[in-house]
């Protein structure tokens, strides 16, 4: 088609109908070349059609175009103003004067909404122009906006700046219900991705705004002491004392992690779960750098709501386990919260690094097995193959079909109204009355179970199951002559098991040839994985034992002294250690504490007289062993105290713990003391072999247990790796980390502090330093003697060039950092000290002094 | 031979008046100010110090209680307790101050501190220990040996 045939085709469809022939060529020529971007072209053209005719608007829109997109604004805007209120030149004007007069844009708006009636756009324009200065009049005309689009998705744009400006003004509940009013209206909308996006960013925010951040407070000395004693108590089982404790130390110190931490421990005691929730929650708020506390959460969590709450509790335990990355019982419990939600990938990562960090072989044991079992992949769905003659019709099967799979789904209801829709068809159908019969008694209706199944059996009364069945149900309806005819019935018509059920209503009348004779017929007829085996073998057992009572009771009597050996060679073989218990980083003070407690109060005191008992026996004297006859009750009570509570201990732990009997270093405590307080008087060589196993040999191990719990070394892996453990903490992800050299003068010290606290107090310091922006660190470890007592001090020296101010007088004031804090915290208690010292223009050294041990 | 028990408690001096008999005449101090006081006024052969003061009045302890609280991060109770700890120590250090140059056996067990053995050693001579669970016999034939030596 040639250029002229096509303009003239065009300006048929146009409305230039009223221009003259050349006039119409010119303009349509115009419009094709401002379509192809001929600007220039198109401008002359329009300008000619113009010259034609001057009121034809379209030529005029046209030349304004064809200017802006020359660059000529001005020539536009001239043309544009010249169109007065010819709508899209106002909306072309409004776009074009927006940048250089908002006011005046606005005002084109406006206009538009009454030269456009029912156009959403122009709303939506007045919506944006006015959401930063006037929040609510953009919801209002961003409201006309929605209006008028009728159902279809508005502007998300332009609700999402109003929703931001709301936020910024302290608004942000009107934000997030305004956002919230479009995501639920437009949940598949183009722009609710976004807005989603922003509603959760809310949401986090207002949560955010509920959590306490930081600020501890630290228990004086005083109250630490009432905090041990409080412990105490709880652990001896005086929750009253513990309660009283435990509030008095909120009421004194209401932002101490550790007071609130002890009271959720007292309320959870009570099994008043909610309490301990709360206090448990503020402790984790108020120290969540304390693994401990978010490990508390967790636990309440999982156990006081039955499920609902694992996914909370699996956030705090992966809190915990970054804090805690060695320790394997963490990661094992995060495993097992996963496991419970389904995260099995998370499940089986947590259980390997369980298994990397453990050293108790329970604990490995576990995390293969749960590892192995994760991993197992299950058998393809399993089809039974199709009967050569369908059992039922199809407009039963079917029903039925559905209904087993309701039942497997625990959907009850839905199943009984498939099974009512079957029955309905086929009423005399067995198959269908015994899946009835099941429904019906897992619903509850006895009754009606019994009706189902009766009529099954008056159908078809050769299905010994279901006279099994029916058996049980008379039996546990107390009707034993009842049971006793259907499990007959059942027994002859195949199904063995009734005559095991017979054998135990033999059992029950004392008829114990009747016994034998059905348990053999149990024997010949019950199926291979009947699951009534173990019960048969305890009852042929019962039935064995009473023969051979009755024929050789003299044999019997030879068993029992054979088995009660047996029984505790086996205890003595499988159960824990004081070791085993020793090894358990979160009980290890407590463990350190009992035992120094019974090696200083009990055995220092009291035990050691009994040379001399001896030596006095050999005289003929019983003076002295009658007086430790009369201490002695107070050593073993003590013993047993401390065992007891080593033993509750164990039990969290799952340690099955019997160190009366079987502990290498307090069994034989227990039996020489046992022995030796016996009100016989024993010769002096047996005093002597007990006071050396009390004396030398209990004592001693005591001691060197508790200074290998209660002791650590500070040497530079100690250190390396903490710093390789807090540079790999989530907020200095990315950052370039200084290098930490570790410099040590003389023989590496020993502290005595347990290893996971000092591991805390470097981490602390670490921390601390390295998110006050120090550039450059270092430390030094030295061993300080005091010449009057002996004692040494091991002296950690961190150097930092971090900037900020830090003096002895802020850290004994507590003007400091929480990470600061929670390091003068664990150094108070182990009995050392923090301070700082200058060292030249911006750097400063923190010195730290621990309690310092010799080697053994 | 009198033997001069420094503890505060009555737990050595009354094992000790029980079990060690003669030559020992068991005296007792609660004390380290009463310890110097008995030995301004009479002679003692020996002295047994227990290490651990931590039933006596606060007011009693021999110790620079201020320097200590400032040693402890300004904290009294702490330095208390550090007094408390080692008193033994402490009442040893005066009394070697005041001129007593008596062997003394302390109540306290070294074994596992040598290090700490050599710096108390070497300032207090003549001094011994004992193992805290010795027996009473053990504690005699200590006293007997260091009361004719120098101490280890």
């Amino acid at each position: 088609m040639s250029p002229l045939l096509l303009a003239f085709a065009l300006a048929q469809e146009l409305p230039a109908a009223g221009l003259d022939g050349a006039a119409q060529v010119f303009y349509a020529r115009a419009e094709s070349q401002l379509v192809a971007g001929e600007y220039a072209s198109a401008a002359a053209l329009y300008r000619l059609v113009l010259g034609a005719d001057p009121s034809f608007t379209p030529a005029s829109l046209g030349l304004a175009r064809a200017l802006e997109a020359q660059g000529d604004l001005a020539g536009a805007e001239a043309v544009w103003r010249s169109l007065g209120t010819e709508p899209d030149a106002v909306e072309a004007l409004a776009r074009l004067v927006e940048p250089r007069d908002p006011a005046e844009a606005l005002r084109g708006w406006r206009l538009l909404q009454s030269l456009r009636m029912g156009d959403p756009v122009p709303w939506r324009e007045e919506a944006r122009l006015l959401a930063e200065a006037d929040p609510d009049a953009a919801q209002s005309a961003w409201r006309h906006h929605r209006a008028l689009l009728l159902g279809a998705e508005p502007d998300g744009t332009v609700l999402a700046a109003i929703a931001e400006v709301l936020v910024r003004a302290g608004r942000a509940g009107e934000a997030e219900a305004l956002l919230q009013e479009v995501v639920d209206a437009y949940p598949e909308g183009v722009h609710t991705p976004e807005l989603r996006r922003r509603l959760d960013r809310l949401g986090v925010e207002r949560a955010a705004e509920g959590v306490g951040v930081g600020g501890s407070e630290p228990l004086s000395v005083a109250a630490q002491v009432r905090l041990r004693a409080g412990h105490q108590r709880l652990r001896e089982g005086e929750v009253d004392g513990a309660e009283a404790i435990a509030r008095e130390l909120v009421a004194a110190a209401p932002r101490s992690a550790e007071a609130r931490g002890f009271l959720a421990d007292v309320l959870l005691a009570r099994e008043d779960l909610g309490g301990a929730e709360v206090q448990a929650s503020l402790a984790r708020q108020l120290a969540p750098e304390e693994a401990a506390h978010h490990l508390r959460l967790a636990a309440l969590l999982r156990q006081a709501y039955g499920g609902r709450r694992d996914a909370e509790a699996v956030a705090e335990l992966r809190d915990a386990a970054a804090l805690r990355p060695g320790d394997a019982e963490v990661h094992a419990r995060l495993a097992e919260a996963e496991q419970a939600v389904g995260a099995v990938p998370e499940a089986i990562a947590s259980w390997e690094r369980a298994l990397a960090a453990s050293r108790d072989p329970a604990v490995s044991e576990a995390a293969r097995t749960a590892i192995a079992a994760l991993r197992r992949a299950p058998p393809g769905p399993v089809l039974l193959p199709a009967p050569a003659v369908p059992p039922l019709p199809e407009e039963v099967a079917r029903p039925y079909r559905i209904a087993l799979v309701y039942v497997a789904r625990g959907q009850l209801d839905a199943a009984r109204a498939e099974l009512d829709a079957a029955l309905a068809v086929a009423p005399d159908t067995p198959v269908l009355l015994n899946l009835r019969a099941r429904l019906l008694r897992r619903l509850g209706d006895e009754a009606g179970a019994v009706l189902a199944l009766d009529r099954s059996l008056a159908v078809d009364p050769t299905q010994g199951p279901i006279l099994l069945t029916r058996g049980e149900i008379a039996a546990a309806a107390g009707d034993e002559t009842a049971a006793e005819r259907w499990y007959r019935a059942a027994a002859e018509h195949g199904a063995g098991d009734a005559h095991y059920l017979l054998a135990r209503l033999a059992e029950g009348r004392g008829d114990w040839s009747a016994v034998r004779l059905e348990l053999d017929a149990w024997s010949a007829t019950a199926p291979s994985a009947s699951l009534y085996a173990p019960g048969a073998a305890a009852l042929r057992g019962e039935l064995e034992r009473r023969d051979r009572r009755r024929v050789v009771g003299a044999v019997l009597g030879g068993l029992a002294v054979v088995g009660l050996p047996l029984g505790w060679w086996i205890r003595r073989r499988t159960a824990a250690t004081l070791a085993d218990l020793a090894r358990v980083p979160e009980v290890a003070p407590q463990v350190a504490r009992h035992l120094a407690a019974l090696r200083h109060e009990a055995l220092k005191h009291r035990a050691t007289v009994l040379p001399e008992v001896a030596t006095a026996l050999e005289a003929g004297d019983e003076g002295p062993w009658r007086q430790w006859l009369a201490d002695a009750p107070v050593v073993i009570e003590r013993l047993d105290a401390t065992i007891d509570a080593l033993e509750s201990l164990g039990r969290p732990l799952r340690l099955r713990l019997a160190l009366r009997d079987t502990d290498p270093v307090l069994a034989p405590l227990h039996r020489a003391l046992r022995a030796a307080a016996r009100d016989r008087v024993p010769t002096p060589g047996q005093v002597r072999v007990w006071s050396q196993s009390i004396n030398q040999g209990a004592y001693a191990a005591l001691g060197a247990v508790v200074h290998g719990l209660a002791s650590t070394v500070v040497d530079p892996p100690a250190v390396e790796r903490v710093y390789a453990r807090v540079g790999g903490e989530p907020g200095f992800a990315g950052a370039q980390l200084p290098e930490l050299p570790v410099e040590v003068e003389g023989t590496p010290p020993r502290v005595s502090l347990f290893a996971a606290d000092l591991d805390d107090i470097l981490a602390n310091l670490l921390r601390n330093a390295l998110a006050a922006g120090a550039g450059a660190l270092s430390v030094r470890v030295e061993t300080e003697v005091d010449p009057i007592t002996g004692t040494a001090e091991a002296t950690i020296r961190l150097r930092d060039d971090a900037p900020g101010v830090l003096t002895n007088a802020m850290i004994r004031g507590r003007s400091i950092s929480r990470g600061l804090g929670l390091a003068a915290d664990l150094v108070h208690r182990s009995g050392g000290t923090l301070k700082v010292e200058p060292a030249g223009e911006g750097v400063k050294v923190v010195v730290v002094r621990l309690p310092a041990l010799e080697d053994r | 031979m009198k033997l001069l028990v420094v503890e505060d408690g009555d737990e050595y001096s009354t094992t000790f008046a029980r079990f060690l008999g003669a030559p020992f005449e068991v005296e007792r101090a609660g004390h380290g100010a009463e310890a110097l006081d008995r030995l301004a006024r009479a002679p003692y052969a020996l002295l047994f110090l227990d290490m651990r003061f931590d039933r006596l009045d606060p007011s009693l302890l021999l110790g620079d209680l201020a320097g200590t609280t400032e040693r402890f991060d300004g904290d009294p109770v702490r330095a208390r307790q550090f007094l408390e700890a080692h008193q033994g120590t402490y009442v040893l250090e005066a009394i070697r101050a005041a001129g007593h140059r008596l062997p003394a056996l302390f109540s306290y067990d070294f074994d596992a501190e040598p290090r700490r053995w050599a710096v108390i050693a070497g300032r207090h001579a003549p001094v011994d220990y004992l193992p805290d669970n010795a027996a009473p016999s053990d504690i005699r034939a200590r006293l007997l040996r260091l009361a004719g030596s120098t101490g280890r």
